[in-house]
């Protein structure tokens, strides 16, 4: 990401502006637009050397909240604005804030296309498996017969998981967390920012107006310990209260393992986020309650070049060779005539 | 909720200073790490607290040696907790002996962390989100109707 000025020394006020916050009271959104002017100051990048691009929808007003420069753009092509900008202005922190309706629906394309690319900017997708905004479709993220407006018989729409579709694309960073679990959500887009490339982090946030509970079942803070596992580089995947489970795979077969019951912390996956192939932080991603635990951390860390600094060095090296060229020039070389 | 472990939250490391420090390192030290207290050990072992108010009390405005070891300014032997004691035995042990921050040890006695009355505050908050965490920046904002297309 873009290099930090040391010699800024902002507070987290300097990144709150003045408009009035109109999201519901009870909303998860609030939660991550906390979390994320808490991290700005510790960026050290000027105000004016971010951006935050969302498109529509309710995640899509945080860049209001934020006192940077941002675009609330159109629906579902944050992500081509972004990739644009970074292109023409590298060293700006570029964030795209999207959701599951958003990025998954209407702005997949683009979503896949950002990521594929390794565009250097951070993704955030507020997942909260509703279309919240227009109050109360199902989305792309929305279970199997889930019961909603345009769905009053049930959804028989199978849902895309967020992150398998990110390591699908091809991201290079990809992550998991929760809106209610605020040192978590923090220190993972703390992570996302320092990854050079597309940091791809997908927050399990709550609508408590048309979705909610969405994720009550597993995230709720009594059975988190039980029924999610938090992955962290090189460390056995262990989770419990007690911590007395464990996670391993038997070829490609997710295998539970109890240490109450003769089975070894050796025995234990280790994580490895750095691994280029995706196939088994693509299971990871896939674990879902409540026939595994749902894991949460970074699934996946490994560096390639980006499009912008690739972009970039092709502009150097075209410049090296053939000058550094004339507008003028190219729009009149070719094939041109003059209409008198 | 409250009868949670202790071990369940994710606590801050604690941080330390050397018995025999001076008063001055340690106040340097809480003030470069933003801390509201600071343990002394005498090797592995706890041997005091300095918190935010013992500097504020004892030493502030008290016309003290700031060369002076922190040990004359600590409170000795500080009331501790294990990671299987609970929540609520945390905050039993602060709301009957007043204190705001509680080291945790192992059986060793080794200190493992801090459990301090802002971790308390934030398991309220992140216990109760729609009441609590995610709750708009102005106490009376209120919309008659959620917003929307």
């Amino acid at each position: 990401m873009t290099t930090a000025d040391q010699t800024i020394k902002l507070a987290r006020k300097d990144f709150v502006s003045d408009q009035e916050v109109r999201w519901c009271p009870g909303c998860g959104d609030y939660s991550i637009l906390a979390q994320t002017q808490k991290l700005m100051p510790e960026l050290n990048i000027p105000r004016e050397n971010i951006v935050f691009i969302s498109g529509i929808g309710c995640n899509s007003r945080l860049p209001y909240y934020m006192n940077t420069y941002g675009f609330h753009s159109i629906h579902g092509r944050a992500p081509t604005l972004a990739t644009g900008l970074k292109a023409a202005r590298p060293e700006l922190s570029v964030w795209v804030i999207t959701g599951d309706g958003d990025g998954l629906s209407i702005g997949g394309n683009h979503l896949l296309h950002i990521m594929r690319r390794n565009v250097d900017v951070v993704i955030v997708l507020f997942n909260n498996r509703i279309y919240g905004l227009t109050k109360g479709q199902y989305s792309p993220t929305s279970e199997l017969g889930k019961v909603t407006k345009t769905s009053p018989i049930g959804s028989i729409d199978y849902p895309v998981d967020v992150c398998s579709f990110a390591l699908g694309a091809g991201a290079t960073f990809v992550a998991r967390t929760l809106d209610i679990d605020t040192h978590h959500l923090v220190t993972t887009l703390e992570r996302a920012s320092q990854h050079r490339g597309t940091s791809f982090v997908e927050v399990l946030q709550n609508c408590n107006v048309y979705n909610d509970g969405a994720y009550k079942e597993f995230a709720d803070k009594a059975v988190r310990p039980d029924r999610m596992i938090e992955v962290e580089h090189g460390k056995p995947l262990i989770f419990g209260k007690e911590r007395n489970k464990g996670f391993r795979l038997n070829g490609t077969t997710a295998e539970i393992l109890d240490f109450d019951n003769g089975a070894s912390v050796d025995d234990a996956l280790v994580h490895d986020e750095a691994l280029e192939d995706p196939t088994i932080a693509s299971i990871l991603a896939r674990m879902d309650y409540p026939e595994l635990p749902v894991a949460m951390g970074v699934l996946r860390a490994f560096e390639r070049p980006t499009y912008d600094s690739m972009m970039e060095d092709q502009i150097q090296e075209a410049i090296k060779k053939e000058g550094p060229g004339d507008l003028e020039t190219i729009l009149n070389a070719g094939d041109t005539w003059v209409v008198e | 909720m409250l009868a949670d472990k202790i071990v369940t939250l994710k606590l801050g490391s604690p941080l330390f200073v050397a018995s025999g420090s001076s008063m001055r390192q340690v106040i340097e030290t809480i003030q470069q790490a933003q801390a509201g207290s600071v343990l002394i050990l005498d090797g592995k072992r706890l041997v005091g607290i300095m918190t935010e108010r013992d500097v504020l009390m004892k030493v502030v405005a008290r016309h003290v040696d700031y060369d002076k070891p922190v040990d004359e300014f600590m409170t000795p032997n500080p009331r501790t907790l294990r990671p299987a004691d609970t929540i609520g035995d945390a905050i039993n042990l602060m709301h009957e002996a007043g204190l705001r921050n509680i080291p945790i040890v192992d059986e060793d006695g080794v200190v493992i962390a801090v459990f301090r009355a802002r971790d308390v505050i934030h398991h309220l908050a992140e216990s109760f989100p729609a009441h609590v965490l995610n709750l708009p920046p102005r106490p009376n904002q209120k919309m008659k109707t959620a917003e929307g297309a």
